[in-house]
């Protein structure tokens, strides 16, 4: 562990310069209370989320999706925040591990740049295209629409999950029997240094086309609900393009970041991100991103599609129950 | 186990070399990795000072216990804003407001997602000195829609 810690200095400044700065804020901090919080609440609020925030970050690396997949159900589920509000930071906690994870993946050739930027341009024009498609939907249809596009969404990631249980572990490293045309002319193709095999490890993607237009869908269905893609860029990396599953995850923590900086830059020029209750999470999931992207290089891949499909059925349970709450009018407690 | 090989089609555990070598990283990879991460980095330090700044109540833009009891509350972030300054700010407002607190650690924020712009151009470069044309171009066209939202050219749907 303190091998770890002296093998990567930034992780460990960035650590120490929270805890000091944290501490600062307990000991210093003269905030006035007011009718709602108190100073030392406050400060308890700041200190809990970046802790959390850091446990977020790290299961999200290594499951190669957005932490907003697991910030926005819970802060919404659990707390009376203001939705707008939760979504922008949500983008935050979404975008920031993906971030800080993209140097040591893209260093260890973990994420393929090829692959990356192949897939960012359609992600962002669809999640531009379905934030929009959001708006228009709920003029028209209003949250009768908004319900039967969560039930679908749910069922949706309930085959994926399937996909993967059944699947098995070929999905770690699938065979690829036959490379289109389309697929060998944009080659996305590469080679990573497997740690828990101790061995290199070739790939080709193939049905690139089809992935192309995926992640079009991908980035829509992610612009529409706020939730980033994380959660279906790896399936469709892993399952249809039939890229390595630690390689896919990886390449989605990347496309994840580029893909949110389209559409984080509206909520902070138009003031829906409030700094002071954001830089907490953001600080966790940079710390907790680092550690995630230094675990994911070392885990066994099986590890990696474990937490992926408990992921995935929990965030789909989250969408059908809303979905079925919204279309039929009843309220299912606790989840 | 069977793993794939460079062109794509699936070899056996025996045609596999037995001297496996660390593969090369790309340096367009490279380029992009760092510079996101260094810059992210930079911008969470940032960020962090600012926040403590605002936290001690040197200086800042906004109260730092109203804006979290009107959050905790609820309220939306226009209540927010016009609670706090009497308006909702547009643009990038903490600019001018770098020697406040929140002013600090927006612009910490701001740095990080922006960090994806200059890797993205550094990238395209690299590769399209390399000839890699397409992917070139595609880093370009990602960085052109990261640089048209950062200049506020897509508005928020609310």
């Amino acid at each position: 562990m303190l091998r770890f810690f002296r093998r990567v200095p930034e992780l460990t400044l960035l650590i120490l310069l929270a805890g000091s700065s944290y501490a600062a804020m307990a000991i210093f901090s003269n905030l006035p209370s007011t009718e709602v919080l108190s100073g030392r609440f406050i400060v308890g609020i700041i200190v809990a989320s970046f802790l959390f925030s850091v446990a977020i970050a790290i299961v999200a690396v290594i499951a190669g999706i957005g932490g907003g997949v697991l910030f926005t159900p819970i802060m919404m589920g659990f707390t009376s925040i203001d939705t707008l509000i939760i979504r922008a930071t949500g983008l935050v906690v979404a975008m920031f591990s993906g971030l800080i994870s993209t140097g040591p993946f893209m260093r260890r050739g973990l994420s393929n740049v090829r692959i990356v930027f192949f897939c960012a341009v359609p992600i962002s024009v669809g999640a531009m295209a379905g934030a929009y498609s959001a708006v228009v939907l709920s003029a028209y249809m209003g949250q009768r629409g908004d319900a039967i596009v969560r039930l679908l969404l749910g069922l949706i990631l309930v085959f994926i999950a399937a996909m993967f249980i059944v699947g098995g572990a070929k999905s770690e490293y699938p065979e690829v029997k036959h490379v289109d045309r389309f697929s060998q002319r944009v080659a996305l193709g590469g080679a990573y240094w497997e740690e828990s095999l101790q061995k290199r490890i070739d790939y080709l993607a193939t049905r690139s086309l089809l992935g192309l237009f995926l992640f079009l869908a991908v980035g829509f269905t992610g612009g529409f609900f706020g939730l980033g893609g994380g959660w279906a860029v790896v399936p469709v990396l892993n399952m249809v393009m039939l890229v390595p599953l630690k390689v896919s995850a990886a390449c989605s923590g990347v496309l994840l970041a580029i893909g949110n900086a389209v559409a984080i830059w509206p909520y902070i020029l138009y003031g829906s991100l409030v700094a002071l209750f954001v830089v907490p999470w953001m600080l966790g999931q940079v710390i907790g991103g680092i550690m995630g992207a230094y675990i994911l290089a070392r885990i066994k891949a099986g590890f990696v599609r474990k937490v992926l499909i408990v992921l995935i059925i929990l965030t789909s349970i989250k969408l059908l129950t809303r979905g079925a709450e919204g279309l039929f009018g009843f309220d299912i407690p606790v989840v | 186990m069977t793993v794939p090989g460079n062109d794509g089609m699936p070899q056996t555990d025996a045609t596999v070399p037995p001297e496996q070598t660390r593969p090369p990283v790309a340096l367009s990879g490279i380029i992009y990795g760092e510079c996101v991460y260094w810059l992210t980095i930079v911008g969470s330090i940032v960020a962090m000072v600012g926040a403590t700044i605002a936290m001690l109540g040197v200086k800042n833009y906004l109260d730092p216990s109203y804006v979290f009891s009107a959050i905790w509350e609820g309220k939306s972030t226009t209540d927010i804003w016009e609670g706090a300054v009497g308006q909702i700010p547009r643009g990038h407002w903490y600019l001018p407001r770098l020697g406040t607190g929140d002013g600090l650690a927006m612009f910490g924020l701001a740095l990080g997602v922006f960090s994806v712009i200059p890797g993205m151009i550094g990238a395209a470069l690299v590769m399209l000195k390399r000839k890699d044309t397409v992917f070139g171009v595609l880093a370009l066209v990602a960085a052109v829609l990261c640089i048209t939202a950062c200049a506020g050219l897509i508005q928020v749907p609310e």
